[in-house]
């Protein structure tokens, strides 16, 4: 029995869903301009200080940073109003590499597995919640929707830029806790440091109702689909 | 790389409608267990005794 409490070979399986969630996870929460892009940016970078903090593999630290930096510069085009998009090629390959990557570091134990969904949090929390609640409403979530959170968010403010920006604001408050949990001593103010990045995204994510019927998402924009 | 490589050609032929759901989830499941595979597994234990013991992996969550 390993950690988790799994059977041998239980923890693999584990990491291949796992991948296979990141890759779509990307897919899923690329719906707006930027999105995607700035959370590539902020999960690479934070995961790629961590890495040569903890002295970890330099080879990796190197992916890191360079995915960081080449979705920073895909960013300055993507910034609402896109003028390029990253379609599912894009999406699905960053996903993938990016799962990839926090994989290997925390099999090399520089970055403990806790950590990956607290960096990705606002996808995290929105593609996850939204999936479960449309299973258990019935809804066919194989198919393309637009209820996630963010989705229905752009579509009350009728603008892409605003929601980019708040997954900005949540992304650099959990750096920044991060960076803060660098330095803390004490045990609770370790743990207490990450959870308001997620608490804020539970609640946006509340009050939008993500996942609910389409029938209540009427007049939305088409561009903002999940595809 | 070559797993990463896979789902972009996927991704590429799903923007051009020439593949479907199915086939996307057959390739990107293929391409993580060829990844976990080349990784040589994911051995839970033995990250928990000797892996995440050290600086700031250790002070971030425990």
């Amino acid at each position: 029995m390993d950690k988790w409490g799994l059977p041998a070979g239980g923890s693999s399986a584990f990491s291949v869903l796992a991948l296979v969630w990141g890759t779509n996870l990307f897919n899923f929460m690329d719906g707006i301009d930027g999105i995607a892009a700035s959370e590539s940016v902020f999960i690479t970078a934070a995961a790629g200080t961590l890495n040569l903090m903890n002295r970890g593999d330099p080879g990796l630290t190197a992916v890191l940073f360079s995915l960081s930096a080449a979705s920073l510069g895909f960013l300055f085009w993507n910034w609402p109003p896109a003028r390029i998009f990253m379609g599912d090629v894009g999406s699905g390959f960053l996903g993938f590499i990016i799962s990839a990557c926090l994989m290997t570091t925390s099999l090399h134990g520089t970055l403990p597995i806790e950590v990956l969904p607290i960096l990705g949090g606002v996808f995290v929390v929105d593609a996850t919640t939204t999936l479960i609640r449309r299973v258990l409403q019935g809804d066919r979530w194989l198919e393309p929707h637009r209820t996630h959170a963010y989705q229905r968010m752009a579509r009350r403010l009728g603008r892409h830029r605003p929601v980019t920006l708040m997954v900005v604001v949540i992304n650099v408050d959990v750096v920044v806790s991060l960076g803060v949990c660098h330095h803390a001593v004490s045990r609770q103010r370790a743990v207490l440091r990450p959870l308001p990045r997620c608490c804020h995204w539970q609640l946006f994510r509340f009050f939008v109702g993500a996942g609910r019927p389409e029938a209540e998402a009427k007049g939305g924009n088409n561009s903002l689909m999940c595809c | 790389m070559l797993s990463g490589g896979a789902i972009a050609v996927v991704g590429y032929l799903d923007d051009r409608a020439s593949a479907n759901a199915i086939s996307r989830f057959i390739v990107h499941v293929s391409a993580a267990i060829f990844f976990v595979v080349a990784l040589g597994g994911y051995p839970a234990t033995e990250w928990t005794n000797g892996g995440c013991q050290r600086g700031v992996a250790q002070r971030l969550v425990f």
